[in-house]
């Protein structure tokens, strides 16, 4: 294997794993989001529960 | 086209004047050269792949922390988040060290055949050293199979150990020839070193590049009547006491006292249990003294006694050296001095003294113009 088949091949794992990497981390961040938002809504709902008892009584 | 760069240009006309100027130790260099930067750049190219994978792992286990006070603010858990992202976490954990596995594994590969080629290159440069008629190796390029040899032994691996052998048997094989034509010349001509030297020389070399202990004793002692002083680099190389005391012997039979006493002192300065010649010198010496009283004799065979831990032989020799106190022959401060020292050496090796001694010893010292306050006349006393 000489300086340039080298050079590919470890430029190709390299990509190889960024690629993975990126889509992992988008993985990631959807789920971060998700959970904020599935507090926000949590929060919304708790809200809404509070202001339709305040009406009711 | 395609347009050479510049400095491969003159890498490669360099390579080419060294090929046709056959000259090997150039072209090893420059390969060399080459090679480990190469590697450098090979390394440092791996290195910083590795390192960005880690930095985008690094980010991605930030965006969890930065994200933690808004989750708690909404009335989250920080655990029940981690938790959530901790399979993707571990996922990328093994994303980056797969690939650091696998770029490393790339450089090794790399490695394993710079072995590889250096193996062949060091196998074709043997096979070039030697050349040989039938069976027999007639003559061999000591430089080239030098750095054969030293090529292979930088390498691992079952190859390198196989080639390492055969130099080696190659050098033995040659050695011996040559040491087989030296014994038949020197018996031909013991009188005319001229008629052999260039056949000693060669089993020399082999010998030594050879580096086996065995065979280079024994070449040793085949050269004790040819050659002594490369009969005492033989046992020297081989770190052979034993050699330098048969040695000793030898010209001690010969009558060659002085220079038996100088291999039986290398032999105990290797091995300080080989003193048999030691003792034969020893008692060589002292008789020589005693023939002819002077204090260089008397002092070299107070050395050899103590060298060969002789007790008894010293004390006979104190003895001696007290019936000269009305000699000509002696300085009575040396004489006092040596015998002195003489009886230190006794007393160290665990025997005592008479008390005879002590007063023989004290009319001896004031003879030497020595009294009682100096230092010399002190240390004598306290032996007792």
């Amino acid at each position: 294997m000489d300086n340039q088949e080298k050079a590919k091949k470890i430029e190709e794992i390299y990509q190889n794993a960024q690629e993975k990497l990126q889509l992992l981390a988008q993985k990631q961040h959807d789920i971060i989001q998700g959970y904020i938002k599935e507090l926000e809504e949590e929060k919304m709902q708790a809200l809404r529960q509070n202001i339709s008892q305040n009406y009711q009584q | 086209m395609n347009s050479k760069d510049p400095i491969q240009q003159a890498l490669e006309d360099q390579i080419k004047a060294a090929q046709e100027q056959g000259n090997t130790e150039e072209l090893e260099a420059i390969r060399n050269d080459a090679e480990s930067g190469f590697y450098e750049d090979v390394a440092q190219m791996a290195q910083e792949a590795i390192d960005n994978l880690k930095n985008q792992e690094q980010s991605a286990e930030q965006e969890v922390e930065e994200a933690t006070p808004q989750v708690e603010e909404l009335g989250g858990d920080s655990a029940e988040l981690q938790e959530r992202v901790e399979p993707v976490q571990e996922e990328m954990k093994e994303v980056v060290e797969g690939a650091e596995g696998e770029i490393e594994g790339v450089e090794n590969r790399g490695q394993a055949e710079q072995g590889e080629n250096l193996l062949d290159d060091a196998g074709k440069l043997f096979q070039e050293s030697v050349t040989g008629n039938g069976l027999w190796i007639s003559n061999i390029d000591f430089r080239k199979i030098s750095q054969a040899k030293g090529v292979a032994e930088k390498l691992d691996g079952p190859e390198a150990k196989e080639l390492i052998y055969n130099i080696d048997k190659s050098l033995k094989e040659y050695a011996d020839l040559n040491k087989e034509r030296l014994l038949s010349q020197y018996k031909a001509n013991p009188d005319d070193p001229n008629k052999f030297s260039d056949t000693l020389q060669k089993a020399m070399q082999a010998y030594e590049l050879l580096g086996n202990n065995n065979a280079l004793s024994e070449f040793g002692r085949s050269l004790i009547p040819i050659d002594s002083m490369l009969a005492e680099k033989a046992f020297k190389l081989a770190g052979n006491a034993m050699g330098f005391n048969e040695m000793s012997s030898r010209h001690l039979r010969e009558g060659h006292l002085d220079y038996a006493f100088e291999l039986a002192q290398e032999a105990v300065s290797m091995d300080k249990n080989v003193t048999g010649a030691m003792k034969d010198v020893a008692q060589k010496m002292f008789e020589r003294a005693e023939e002819e009283p002077s204090y260089n004799n008397y002092y070299n065979s107070a050395k050899a006694f103590s060298e060969a831990g002789n007790a008894q032989g010293l004390a006979s020799l104190v003895y001696s050296a007290f019936d000269k106190l009305n000699s000509d022959d002696v300085v009575p401060l040396d004489m006092f001095s040596l015998i002195t020292n003489s009886v230190y050496k006794i007393k160290e090796l665990g025997r005592g003294m008479n008390q005879d001694v002590l007063e023989r010893g004290l009319v001896f010292a004031e003879k030497a113009g020595l009294g009682e306050k100096d230092e010399l006349v002190k240390k004598f006393k306290e032996c007792f």
